[in-house]
């Protein structure tokens, strides 16, 4: 039998263990231990853009390991978890959502406008920063005033006034037209080129619509040359572009065409071949070819730790983006919290990133670029068409 | 107008030559495979490393392609299919819909989700016809949809064996009792329906691009022409593949596109609520 004295130190010593495991659980935020930092993220490794996910994660594993190669970030190794979701909002949902409870990741990003919509608010009523994500609804999610979300992909809105801006004014567009998806980036692409049109006092000829998996246009584009659109911002996935293109030339509807960041790929020129000749995109990079000491860095670490995948837009954006998680994880201190890491962000104003260019966030704006610049299929390859366009 | 109704003629060829396969196999086997498409879609890809892997010409490209997609029907007739043959539609339903996704997992995992131009055996050019084209691709998905529901009905009313698969569904207990081979004649079916099956992949890879998912929307197309046509009627299936092409690229003219597939669907729903065997499909009737 235990006598009264041996049950007091039983419970004195399991009080006195219980309070030294919820210091220590104190002492570090969730996602973060003595010699890890866990950053979780939502992919569309299945479903309909499956090569743009692939390209997502290779571009955060190389900033990753890169990172954690040089010594991690105060003196803790980073660990990336990639959910996929399928490009499915509500899967989305269930990814994020595990990520947080099961994995305790500590910040999250992920890829896709209409997935994030939905990641997003969770992560808003979670307390969990969204730290630029590839894509999403600038105008529902500003409606939302969301705090936790940070950008740094320009915003559609902005994109498409840019972009239709830039042609009317300089590829000579009369009659601008744009094909869009029937989803919340879409709707964005739609309102920024009506905003550009409206500032010009003048009117898009044509703004056709398609179901997310479509794979015919030809229905579109009759419309679109039935209404002598001279100019087609293509506001679709960039497989979608090179469809759009190919369905027009079968009836020799030759428009000019620009798209925007997504398609700002070798995958399209390889796609369409000489039909992709004189197309049109928005860029918010150094291009690869270029003399950039931080591409040739970026270019080195893709061939060093994503070696079974070619570097492209996705990549490019995905490896500068997870940088500036690592970054702003780091300025968060030695014990970094969520909190610490939205007060770091929000002093940004602005961050140089190294590939980015500045980056700008404040306590009441989380859309961080507004910048862009044109580029032109010639020759077979990207040639830069225009200098940076800031968004007015 | 004009052409819009090219472009549906157009369209409609490719879902024709879609449905084609499938309802050669339902017409034998009472069976509405869910994996037709991803077939199709595995023989494509198979083309693809024979023609630039092995740097083959596209023609032997061609051939290889049809041949796997008879070698597929075989292995998912003998493997798959034949176990739960007599368990019920219900079980071959979902049999087939568990096939879609292993077949469309295999792709991803060797291919990759890569999305690769794929190249046309009728050249990348345009064929005018006064202010209205189509591509020679097109033309050629088209001209193969027509012969192939020709060479399948002919095959099926004039050979020995066309006979005796036709005996097959009409009576399955009879045709065992005069001596027909119903395994063999079954494992036929499969094979030719998805070697059809490999010829539509190959035609349509050029249009949509080649990739794990580009079977996905023109499958769906396929069994509502299937289904429009009479599901067991091959100059059904390539007729009501056509009809559906022009319908929807027509009527959108005058309606936002997004809604085209709504279109579609609600012409199919009309047309089965009037005439529920189909276009030309057959009434069974039964005493009670």
């Amino acid at each position: 039998m235990f006598n009264i004295r041996f049950v007091r130190q039983l419970i004195a010593a399991f009080v006195g263990v219980t309070l030294v495991v919820a210091s220590v659980q104190q002492a570090h935020a969730q996602g973060v231990t003595d010699k890890l930092v866990k950053i979780g993220a939502y992919n569309a490794l299945t479903g309909p853009i499956p090569v743009t996910g692939k390209q997502m994660s290779a571009g955060w594993n190389a900033a990753i390991s890169a990172a954690n190669d040089g010594g991690g970030v105060n003196g803790r190794k980073l660990e990336l978890i990639i959910e996929d979701d399928g490009y499915e909002p509500s899967r989305a949902m269930a990814a994020a959502r595990k990520l947080v409870e099961r994995d305790q990741v500590l910040v999250m990003t992920g890829l896709g406008t209409p997935t994030t919509v939905v990641a997003a608010r969770y992560l808003e009523q979670a307390k969990v920063p969204l730290l630029f994500p590839m894509g999403a609804s600038s105008t529902q999610l500003n409606q939302a005033g969301l705090k936790q979300l940070f950008m740094a992909h320009p915003a559609y809105l902005t994109q498409a006034d840019i972009i239709v801006g830039w042609m009317i004014d300089n590829a000579a567009s009369k009659k601008p037209c744009l094909i869009y998806q029937v989803d919340p980036s879409g709707e964005d692409h739609f309102a920024g080129a009506k905003k550009a049109v409206a500032a010009r006092k003048m009117e898009l000829a044509a703004a056709e619509t398609f179901e997310r998996g479509t794979s015919d246009f030809s229905a579109q584009v009759l419309k679109m040359k039935n209404a002598g659109c001279d100019f087609v911002y293509t506001a679709t996935p960039l497989e979608t572009s090179a469809r759009v293109v190919t369905a027009a030339d079968r009836i020799s509807f030759k428009p000019k065409y620009a798209g925007f960041t997504t398609q700002a790929d070798a995958t399209l020129i390889k796609l369409l071949g000489p039909l992709a000749e004189g197309f049109y995109a928005a860029d918010m990079m150094p291009r690869p070819d270029g003399d950039d000491p931080a591409i040739k860095t970026y270019l080195a670490n893709m061939k060093k730790y994503s070696p079974d995948v070619d570097p492209t837009f996705f990549t490019a954006y995905a490896y500068s983006a997870m940088q500036l998680v690592i970054e702003a994880i780091k300025e968060a201190g030695p014990q970094p919290t969520r909190e610490k890491i939205i007060a770091a962000l929000e002093k940004w104003n602005p961050k140089q990133s190294p590939m980015m260019g500045p980056v700008v966030f404040t306590p009441n704006d989380h859309d961080g670029k507004r910048s862009l610049y044109m580029i032109q299929v010639k020759g077979g390859m990207w040639s830069k068409a225009s200098d940076w366009i800031v968004s007015k | 107008m004009d052409q819009a109704v090219i472009n549906g003629l157009a369209e409609g060829s490719v879902y024709a030559l879609l449905a084609l396969g499938l309802v050669f196999i339902n017409r034998i086997t009472e069976i509405a495979t869910f994996a037709h498409g991803e077939v199709s879609a595995l023989a494509a890809f198979v083309g693809f490393t024979v023609f630039h892997s092995l740097h083959a010409p596209f023609a032997v490209a061609l051939i290889v392609s049809i041949m796997a997609g008879a070698v597929i029907g075989f292995l998912v007739e003998r493997i798959v299919i034949r176990p739960v043959q007599t368990s019920g539609p219900l079980a071959t339903v979902v049999v087939t819909l568990g096939l879609f996704f292993v077949i469309h997992g295999l792709v991803k995992l060797i291919w990759g989700p890569d999305v690769r131009p794929y190249p046309s055996i009728f050249g990348e050019g345009t064929i005018r016809f006064g202010e209205t084209a189509i591509a020679a691709q097109h033309l050629g998905v088209l001209a193969t949809a027509f012969v192939i529901a020709m060479g399948l009905a002919a095959y099926l009313r004039w050979t020995r064996t066309g006979l005796a698969l036709r005996a097959i569904p009409q009576n399955r207990f009879g045709a065992a009792l005069i001596g027909l081979n119903l395994r063999r004649l079954t494992s036929t079916a499969w094979i030719v329906g998805s070697a059809v099956g490999a010829v539509a992949g190959v035609l349509i890879a050029p249009l949509t691009f080649l990739q794990p998912n580009m079977m996905q929307s023109p499958i769906i197309k396929a069994f509502a022409v299937a289904a429009l046509g009479g599901m067991n009627s091959l100059v059904g299936a390539f007729v009501g593949g056509l009809v559906l092409g022009v319908i929807e690229n027509v009527t959108v003219l005058y309606i936002p596109t997004y809604l085209k597939d709504t279109i579609a669907f609600l012409f199919i729903l009309i047309v089965l609520l009037l005439q529920p065997e189909g276009l030309f499909g057959k009434q069974r009737k039964e005493k009670v």
